[in-house]
C-alpha cells in the first residue's frame, strides 16, 4: 500500500511539536490528502485516550522502600574519609576558600620565620675600638657608649654638686642611678668584657661599679659626709677622664 | 541555556558521590515510573530502577556528555527495563506449568479499586482500559513500546526519544504511530 510522506507528521501534530509555518502545511495537506485525513481521525481519538490515562500509583510502603534503598546506596552527602586522596583533594586540588587563605596565611608565617632566620638576621655584635685602644669584642658599642655616658652623667653631677647643696638633690643622684638599672648594665658590659680578655676595660667597668654601688647605698643620715668620700673617690680613681679617654670625647 | 544537571554530573565524574546521590533524588521518581510504564508492575520495576543507577553509577566515568544526564538516563533504564522483559520472558517460558495466581499486577490493580475516591464503575472502566493498554503495550516489540511509553507517559520530544533509542526520528514516529493503531484496534475487539 502506498503511504503519503507526510503520514509520520500526525505524530508531531499531534503532540503539538511543529513550528506555526509546519503547522500551517500540515493543515493544508490534511485538507486535501483523504489517506492522512483518515489516518489521523483514526489516530487522534486514541491517542486522546491513551493521553488522559493516569497511571496506578505505587503504594506508600513501597515507595518508602524505594527511597530508603537507594539514599543507602547512593547517599547526598559525601562521606567523610580519611584516604589520601580525599585529604590531597581537600588540602591541595579543590581546597575551599577558608582552606585556601588558612594555607596562604601558614605559608606566610613560614617565610616570615625563614626570612628572619636568614635574610634579616641581626648584625653580628661588632668589635668596637676606639681611638685609645680599648677594645670591646662582642660588646655592642651602642650598648656601652650609652652605659659609659649614663655613668659619665651622674658621676659629673654627683662631684659639681657643692657639699652645701640640698641633701636631696644628692639622694636624687642615688635614685636616678638605681632606676636607669646601672648596675644591671654594669655586670652586662663586664662579661661581655670578659668573654674579650680587655683587662683595660674590665678595670674601668670595675671601678665604675664600686662608685655606683656607693651612690646607690647612699642613706639619709650619713648623707652629707658619704657624699663627700664619693667625691673624693671619683677624684682620686680619675674615673671621669678615664671615661672621657674610653669614649674619645675631649675632656 | 545551562543544564541544572551538568554541575552536579561533572562532580559525580570526579568521585564526588554525594552529587551522584542528589542526582538519584532527583531522578529517582521518573526512573522507577518508566521502569513501571515499560515492565509493567512496581515490584519489578523497582529492581529495574536500582539496576538503572547501578549501571548509571559504573558507567558515569564513560559519560561523554554528547547529551543531557536525563535522556542518558532514561536510554539506561530503557535498556535495562528491555533487558529485564527478555529475562522474564525465559523465566515465564521455563515455568509454563506454574500458577499464575500470585500475579503482583492483580495486587496493583485490587489496591487501586481499595484506594481510589472515585465511583466503582468508573473505577473498573478506567482500569478495564488501563489493563488493555498494558497488555496492549506488553504484547509490542521492546523499541515500539519504549517509543510508545516515553511519548504518551513520558512527554518526551521524538527527538530525545530518538536519542534515548538510538534510532531515527521518523523510526519512533513510525512506532508511536503503529503502536496507537494498534490499540485502537484491540479497543475495537474488546468491544
Amino acid at each position: 500500500m502506498k503511504t503519503c510522506a507526510k503520514q509520520y507528521q500526525i505524530v508531531d501534530y499531534f503532540f503539538d511539536e511543529l513550528n506555526e509555518i509546519q503547522k500551517n502545511e500540515f493543515e493544508k495537506h490534511l485538507a486535501n490528502c483523504e489517506d492522512c485525513r483518515n489516518y489521523f481521525e483514526s489516530f487522534f481519538s486514541t491517542a486522546a485516550l491513551i493521553k488522559e490515562q493516569k497511571r496506578i500509583k505505587p503504594k506508600p510502603e513501597m515507595l518508602d522502600l524505594y527511597y530508603q534503598a537507594l539514599k543507602t546506596k547512593y547517599p547526598t552527602r559525601k562521606k567523610f574519609s580519611f584516604r589520601a586522596k580525599d585529604l590531597l583533594d581537600f588540602l591541595i586540588i579543590k581546597p575551599s576558600f577558608p582552606i585556601r587563605i588558612a594555607e596562604a596565611a601558614v605559608l606566610l608565617m613560614i617565610g616570615i620565620f625563614i626570612g628572619r632566620a636568614t635574610i634579616w638576621k641581626a648584625e653580628p655584635v661588632q668589635q668596637f675600638t676606639n681611638g685609645n685602644g680599648y677594645a670591646a669584642s662582642h660588646v655592642s658599642e651602642l650598648i656601652l657608649n650609652h652605659y659609659l655616658q649614663e655613668t659619665e652623667m651622674i658621676l659629673l653631677d654627683v662631684v659639681n654638686t657643692s657639699p652645701d647643696e640640698d641633701d636631696q638633690v644628692l639622694l636624687s643622684f642615688a635614685q636616678l642611678a638605681q632606676y636607669g638599672n646601672l648596675l644591671q648594665k654594669t655586670s652586662l658590659c663586664r662579661s661581655k668584657a670578659e668573654e674579650t680578655n680587655d683587662e683595660k676595660l674590665i678595670m674601668l667597668i670595675d671601678d665604675i661599679e664600686l662608685i655606683l654601688l656607693e651612690i646607690c647605698n647612699i642613706e639619709q643620715r650619713t648623707l652629707t659626709e658619704k657624699a663627700n668620700e664619693i667625691r673624693e673617690q671619683i677624684n682620686e680613681s680619675n674615673l671621669l677622664f678615664e671615661i672621657k679617654n674610653f669614649t674619645g670625647k675631649e675632656i | 541555556m545551562k543544564n541544572p544537571d551538568d554541575k552536579l554530573v561533572k562532580k559525580a565524574k570526579m568521585g564526588d558521590s554525594g552529587a551522584f546521590g542528589k542526582l538519584v533524588k532527583r531522578y529517582q521518581n521518573k526512573v522507577l515510573y518508566l521502569a513501571y510504564d515499560l515492565v509493567g508492575n512496581y515490584y519489578d520495576a523497582q529492581d529495574v530502577a536500582q539496576n538503572a543507577f547501578y549501571q548509571a553509577f559504573k558507567n558515569l566515568p564513560f559519560f561523554k556528555e554528547q547529551s543531557t544526564f536525563s535522556t542518558w538516563l532514561y536510554r539506561i533504564t530503557t535498556n535495562a527495563a528491555i533487558d529485564f522483559q527478555r529475562s522474564r520472558k525465559r523465566r515465564q517460558a521455563a515455568s509454563l506449568n506454574q500458577p499464575m495466581s500470585e500475579n503482583k499486577e492483580d495486587r496493583e490493580l485490587i489496591d487501586t479499586l481499595k484506594d481510589s475516591a472515585k465511583p466503582f464503575d468508573k473505577k473498573v472502566e478506567d482500569l478495564d482500559l488501563k489493563e488493555l493498554i498494558r497488555k496492549t503495550t506488553e504484547s509490542l516489540p521492546p523499541q515500539q513500546r519504549a517509543a510508545f511509553v516515553l511519548k504518551y507517559f513520558h512527554d518526551k520530544p521524538t527527538e530525545d526519544i530518538a536519542e534515548i533509542l538510538n534510532c531515527d526520528p521518523i523510526t519512533v514516529r513510525g512506532h508511536i504511530l503503529r503502536a496507537t493503531l494498534k490499540l485502537k484496534k484491540q479497543l475495537k475487539a474488546e468491544k
